[in-house]
């Protein structure tokens, strides 16, 4: 048994060193699709840039997000641009059509990973001649901001059209159903055993009665607890609201795809 | 209220709350073990992916450069075996997937020899259309490598929820057992990954 156990904890482990080992830590969610942590882009590039694919998200409900990091410290850039998309979920749930273009500036790294719904409009193939032909030129000159706006131009006109504005949040049936069934039941229940007593007439005198006292005694008190706590509630709703134009990420899914490049 | 029918009562809602839990327990095992059946599936359709794509790849070498025989010979059996196996997602045995993944490693390693040999013929480097199959192929990999991870925190889920108490009794009950995980052979996973 124990053997078992310590296998399966072995097991375990190596999976999670093989494919979170040196791993670089994800940033946590910002509320901005164009994230400069390498302080490459002068702030009016990086608002222009924040605008259009803002603009971009309103109409078409696609989120491309961009990450400019200083370096990789070592990570591999696939999996370090993908644990980014996933955390922070680029795109619209259900949707999945984020796209996310990270670059590593000191390790000279791209990779653009792209969501589970964009692959049709963006294959692997298309993705690495925009990284080749559009960003690796600019970049090799130091003109970020020109190879980020004509790139991200590009993967906006391929994918126009393939996503419609609503904005589907979905909120999922939270087991409606099932909470109906048991409510039935624990009703029948009852009416069942109130009946049967009603009908051997044992069990209304005495005892049951008290119960019933029992339990208008407790109501009064209640009340008085639920007026009580009725402060926490209103608070929590004030602070949602405070972003600018961006709405926040919305949950989208990737899979793997996309490409990568250096210069 | 007799103390019998208190005791009667107790013991039927006692009995009651047993089914409710057995059928969410029940529910939880069906819906963890639909969730690895679908990962799986998608594991398979990223190697189906990769072997689809190798056809367009031995045949683009082939044009472009006069390229040793024994080493796209070696990819395209290793395909063909790779491709012969599959394993039906909702009967995954240890055996099977070790027999797919070394088919699939199989493949890997033939297809990673096929790209390091590329190394040495400079006109096939830069043609365009083998350097776009050599994104797919890269991208197909990474793919592969996803949806083995996916398939895994699957059935991580699958076996805590099989193995935790009361769920365990539950388990045993509908025949529910712990799933294997999915590991890539050693090396395998770093055969294909060659930067031009």
């Amino acid at each position: 048994m124990t053997s078992r156990m310590l296998k399966y904890i072995g097991l375990l482990l190596l999976i999670s060193v093989s494919t979170y080992g040196w791993a670089k830590q994800v940033p946590p969610k910002p509320r901005r699709l164009v994230n400069d942590y390498a302080g490459v882009l002068s702030p009016s590039q990086e608002q222009i840039l924040e605008r259009d694919l803002e603009r971009y998200n309103d109409s078409t409900s696609t989120q491309i997000a961009i990450v400019l990091d200083r370096s990789l410290e070592g990570d591999d850039p696939f999996d370090y641009s993908y644990r980014i998309a996933e955390a922070w979920g680029i795109g619209r749930r259900g949707k999945d059509n984020g796209v996310l273009i990270y670059v590593a500036i000191q390790d000279h790294k791209i990779f653009i990973q792209t969501g589970s719904n964009v692959e049709g409009a963006l294959p692997d193939a298309i993705v690495k001649r925009i990284i080749e032909n559009t960003l690796v030129p600019a970049f090799r000159r130091g003109k970020y901001y020109q190879g980020l706006s004509r790139a991200t131009k590009i993967i906006r006109q391929l994918l126009s059209g393939e996503f419609m504005p609503t904005d589907q949040t979905g909120a999922p049936p939270v087991d409606f159903v099932v909470l109906l069934v048991v409510l039935l039941m624990i009703i029948i229940l009852i009416t069942i055993i109130i009946r049967y007593c009603q009908k051997t007439g044992k069990c209304g005198e005495g005892d049951g009665g008290g119960y019933y006292r029992g339990g208008t005694y407790r109501t009064g008190h209640g009340g008085g607890w639920i007026i009580g706590g009725g402060f926490g509630g209103g608070h929590s709703s004030g602070g949602g609201f405070g972003g600018g134009g961006f709405g926040g990420f919305g949950g989208g899914g990737f899979s793997g795809g996309g490409a990568g490049g250096s210069w | 209220m007799e103390p019998k029918k208190i005791i009667i009562i107790i013991l039927s809602l006692f009995i009651l709350l047993g089914l409710f839990q057995g059928c969410g327990a029940y529910n939880g095992f069906v819906k963890e073990d639909q969730s690895v059946q679908e990962t799986w599936a998608k594991v398979q359709s990223a190697y189906q992916r990769r072997a689809d794509l190798i056809p367009n790849l031995v045949e683009t070498v082939k044009g472009a450069a006069d390229f040793e025989k024994s080493t796209l010979t070696a990819v395209i059996n290793a395909r063909a075996k790779a491709t012969s196996v599959t394993v039906d997602p909702s009967n995954i045995t240890p055996e099977q997937l070790q027999k797919f993944q070394q088919a699939q490693s199989g493949l890997s390693q033939s297809l990673g020899r096929l790209l390091v040999s590329v190394e040495r013929y400079p006109e096939l480097k830069a043609n365009k259309n083998f350097l776009e199959l050599q994104a797919q192929l890269e991208g197909t990999e990474n793919r592969i490598k996803v949806a083995r991870d996916k398939f895994n925190t699957a059935v991580k889920q699958y076996n805590t929820r099989v193995k935790s108490f009361p769920n365990n009794i539950f388990a045993g009950i509908f025949g529910f057992h712990s799933k294997t995980f999915f590991q890539s052979a050693k090396g395998s996973e770093e055969a294909p990954k060659v930067n031009f």
